[in-house]
């Protein structure tokens, strides 16, 4: 089994794109516009995703003179990739919740000492 | 009137200059992803070239075109390291001395001259707005630097034609001598090579012990149909199609097997 992978924002950010249609199969432009990254700095994170097992990817399945392009490389989530999204979403989430309360509770006390 | 002819001059060749460099951006772009390719680990560089070349083709706008190969060859440090990050994965650079066989001739000679071309380009510009004034001397001096732009770019265009030709010559000699045999057994075993290795990523991945049994027959499969492949002829490939997968995978997401 392959390490999770490294989690960070733009991680995030492409994760929770994936995960609004876990079924769905998104190119690597597609994610990057979709997430509102610049184009290049998406294909690091889906080769960190798909080197954990948490994406697959394939060659389109149609043929290049019949629509008059090349093939695109589609990615999808794994069953196992689409839950460990989910936590990792949720674990994230909860460490920002907690961070804000940790700022919020220390704000509380200067507020009190001043 | 200086100051008309000036400023036209300049707006004239400001648009050729830009009109011209839009002409070459996709050209640039291909061969900024090439070069970004060239970074990533060997095994990758095929699907890697052909997925970004599938996204360049997918932009419109040849300005945008560059910009997504710049992202890319920005990018490209990392994608490296994540992609040798896999213990897996044998690392294996190409060497300068054969790069430089690879490469053909004329190549280096076609990036000096567009440099040349749109630094002496981009000079122009730059003098004719700068000066205050332009005198007969100066007109006459921007004219044959144009002339000399012109030159170097059809000097460059000159090398790109012969190399291309010299490059499309290789692949001919080859398929002849092979009749294309090894293009087709390449192509199975690459698709082997992918239904194996997602084989036992399934494998791995399974917890159900159902969904491992299921798994675990499939990797079964693969390894039996290699073992087959690797002991039969290789001339059969080129008779027949490359070995079909026995079981199609039938998840409903419309991705080929692998």
């Amino acid at each position: 089994m392959a390490p999770a992978p490294r989690m960070t924002l733009r991680t995030l950010a492409v994760l929770r794109v994936m995960l609004d249609d876990p079924l769905a199969q998104y190119y690597g432009l597609e994610v990057a516009r979709d997430v509102g990254l610049p184009t290049g700095s998406v294909y690091p994170i889906l080769a960190r995703l798909e080197r954990a097992g948490w994406l697959r990817s394939a060659w389109e399945d149609v043929e290049p003179a019949a629509v008059g392009r090349r093939k695109r490389r589609y990615y999808q989530l794994t069953t196992s990739g689409a839950l460990s999204a989910r936590r990792a979403m949720s674990e994230a989430q909860r460490s920002i919740q907690l961070t804000l309360q940790r700022v919020a509770g220390f704000q509380g006390l200067s507020e009190a000492a001043t | 009137v200086n100051s008309f002819l000036a400023t036209t001059t300049v707006l004239v060749l400001s648009f050729l200059a830009l009109s011209e460099f839009a002409d070459w951006a996709p050209y640039f772009a291909r061969r900024i992803v090439r070069r970004a390719v060239r970074r990533i680990p060997e095994e990758y560089r095929d699907r890697y070239q052909e997925e970004w070349t599938a996204e360049l083709d997918a932009v419109e706008g040849k300005l945008s075109k560059l910009l997504l190969a710049c992202g890319v060859a920005l990018n490209a440090p990392s994608i490296s390291r994540e992609l040798r990050s896999s213990p897996r994965q044998p690392i294996r650079k190409t060497s300068r001395r054969r790069k430089r066989k690879e490469r053909p001739r004329g190549r280096r000679l076609e990036g000096l001259a567009q440099t040349a071309s749109i630094a002496l380009t981009s000079g122009l510009v730059v003098a004719m707005v700068s000066s205050a004034q332009i005198t007969a001397g100066r007109i006459a001096i921007a004219g044959a630097t144009v002339v000399f732009v012109a030159a170097v770019m059809a000097i460059g265009y000159f090398f790109v034609r012969r190399s291309e030709r010299e490059f499309q010559r290789l692949p001919l000699i080859r398929e002849s001598r092979t009749q294309g045999q090894s293009d087709e057994r390449e192509e199975s075993m690459r698709a082997l090579k992918e239904r194996m290795e997602a084989a036992f990523a399934a494998l791995a991945q399974a917890r159900v012990p159902q969904e491992r049994e299921r798994a675990a027959e499939e990797a079964a499969d693969v390894v039996v149909e290699s073992l087959l492949d690797a002991t039969s002829n290789p001339a059969d490939h080129s008779r027949g199609t490359p070995p079909q997968p026995q079981r199609s995978r039938s998840d409903g997401t419309g991705l080929q097997p692998g």
